[in-house]
């Protein structure tokens, strides 16, 4: 039984008490050094009825909560644990406290025999032999008994292992799931540095004009509008920078067609075709073409823009004018 | 001011003046107030350990620096007992470690309570291997130290730790009444012999490592 003081340092041990008694039962242990040790010694009785499977369920789930997590306390149980094994596997040299006790006055056997006069040699032996016989089933017995909580102790030990594997297991996963996300952030951030680039450079080339020298090898992009006129105020006049390796033109449509395909062909003012190209069906009003920028030296160009019609016959549809200067 | 002496507060360094002073607050005789400073350090790591802190031997060490400190800047003990002091201070310093969690949201690595820090601590884990190692050595201890006890003693571990719940409390009675004990005196008897048991495996074991 404890008294009041020690349940107070029990729960103290076990964090059930408030702030403010916590501060009065660390004033008491930090003036009174018996009370520090009467502190210390309920702190290793913790941990011995724990290892002895000695606590109720709800101070076993404390003791694990704040105790088996510091570093030390689970070898230190695991110690108690043999100690307490050892012990028990010693025969007492004396008999235990009940028999102790017992001795002080005269057995109830001795005082029957004593009140009925059986004192007769005979009976005297007759009864030692049952009470041989008794003690040998009452060893047999308790032999079995120690056995068996042996073996409920093993179970015990097993299964502590089997939880602390379980929350190591736990643990792992955790971890790798935190690694995982760690990953998956990285990655994230990774892929929006580059959008951010990549913007950043299509923003750079969304700013640079049409006809400003660009990087050597680059792509220059040029729209064209439709036009009947050849005269030279209404050709669009492309200047193409050394080094530019292809052009791109983006034809206007006056109007959208319903055209299967398209071609392009790129003519001289003679109307000599220098290139051709085949185009897909586009629901937009402009039609895009790339192509090399050795076909067009400096000079002027046309180029003849046919659709194809649902019954396959190829209608010529707008002529767009330019002219070229390789610089 | 000597050299010596202080950078100031968080960076202020232990000065074997300051800590001299120490020992004259705890007790006049210096070989009595180096078992009181010993006993003050226990507590106070307890004090931490108990208080849920991670890492005891650091505020241990923060709190005994801070009450040095301050019996050096004013030389006096405002506390009606020194040891009140040593937990007015360490409350203090347990109350800013509280504020400094709350503040930075997270736990530094070093600072996180034991429950929360990861299960696999790779130098538990190499701890415990090496606990595995000798295990053998351990049993071989724990079987000479329990049979170099006295056979009271022996008798009284085997009794004081018999059956649960309530009729582990009746033993523990009728176990005190035997040796006409008061029950928290059969208490501390116990503990000593257990610490007295684990302090001899753990010599033994040392001992048959060294061999």
């Amino acid at each position: 039984m404890k008294t009041q003081n020690e349940n107070l340092m029990t729960q103290y041990l076990l964090g059930e008490l408030s702030e403010d008694e916590k501060l009065q039962l660390e004033e008491q242990f930090f003036t009174h050094d018996d009370a520090f040790e009467q502190l210390m010694a309920l702190e290793d009785e913790l941990r011995y009825d724990y290892a002895h499977g000695g606590l109720t369920p709800q101070q076993r789930r404390q003791f694990e909560q704040r105790f088996l997590t510091l570093p030390g306390v689970p070898q230190r149980v695991a110690v108690a644990k043999a100690v307490l094994d050892k012990v028990a596997e010693i025969e007492p040299v004396r008999p235990p406290v009940r028999a102790i006790m017992a001795e002080e006055k005269p057995s109830f056997f001795w005082s029957l025999m004593a009140f009925f006069g059986l004192q007769n040699p005979m009976l005297q032996f007759a009864m030692t032999a049952a009470s041989i016989l008794l003690l040998f089933g009452g060893s047999w017995l308790l032999y079995q008994t120690v056995k068996l909580r042996s073996q409920v102790q093993q179970l015990e030990v097993a299964r502590v292992e089997q939880e602390q594997q379980h929350v190591q297991q736990a643990n792992e996963q955790q971890a790798r799931g935190n690694l995982l996300n760690e990953q998956l952030e990285n990655e994230r951030r990774k892929r929006t540095e580059l959008e951010q680039e990549l913007a950043k450079q299509k923003a750079q080339a969304a700013r640079t004009p049409d006809n400003q020298p660009s990087l050597p090898n680059t792509l220059l992009s040029f729209l064209l509008t439709p036009g009947l006129s050849r005269d030279i105020d209404s050709t669009k006049r492309l200047t193409i920078p050394s080094g530019t390796a292809q052009v791109r033109l983006q034809l206007r449509l006056k109007r959208p067609g319903n055209y299967q395909s398209y071609q392009a062909v790129l003519q001289t003012l003679d109307g000599a075709n220098l290139w051709s190209r085949n185009l897909p069906h586009s629901a937009g009003q402009i039609i895009t073409i790339t192509m090399p920028v050795k076909l067009v030296p400096s000079g002027d160009y046309v180029i003849v823009l046919k659709g194809k019609t649902a019954d396959g016959q190829m209608e010529e549809i707008d002529e767009y004018h330019f002219s070229t200067t390789r610089q | 001011m000597s050299s010596e002496q202080q950078i100031y507060k968080k960076d202020w360094i232990m000065t074997a003046s300051a800590f001299n002073l120490m020992l004259d607050q705890l007790d006049a005789d210096r070989d009595r107030a180096g078992e009181r400073y010993e006993l003050i350090r226990q507590k106070l790591t307890k004090f931490f350990q108990w208080r849920g802190c991670a890492s005891p031997e650091d505020y241990t060490d923060r709190t005994i620096d801070r009450v040095a400190r301050r019996l050096e800047e004013s030389a006096e003990v405002h506390a009606s007992d020194p040891y009140l002091f040593f937990h007015g201070t360490a409350i203090n310093v347990l109350r800013e470690h509280w504020k400094e969690t709350e503040r930075h949201g997270v736990d530094a690595l070093d600072d996180l309570a034991p429950s929360k820090t990861p299960f696999e601590n790779p130098i538990e884990q190499k701890s415990r291997q090496e606990e595995r190692l000798d295990h053998e050595l351990k049993l071989e201890c724990l079987n000479e130290c329990v049979h170099s006890l006295p056979s009271e003693q022996i008798e009284m571990i085997q009794q004081y730790h018999q059956n649960d719940g309530g009729a582990k409390i009746e033993q523990r009675k009728q176990l005190a009444a035997q040796l006409n004990l008061p029950l928290n005196a059969l208490r501390i008897r116990t503990y000593r012999i257990r610490q007295e048991l684990e302090n001899c495996i753990l010599s033994c074991t040392k001992r048959l490592q060294k061999a």
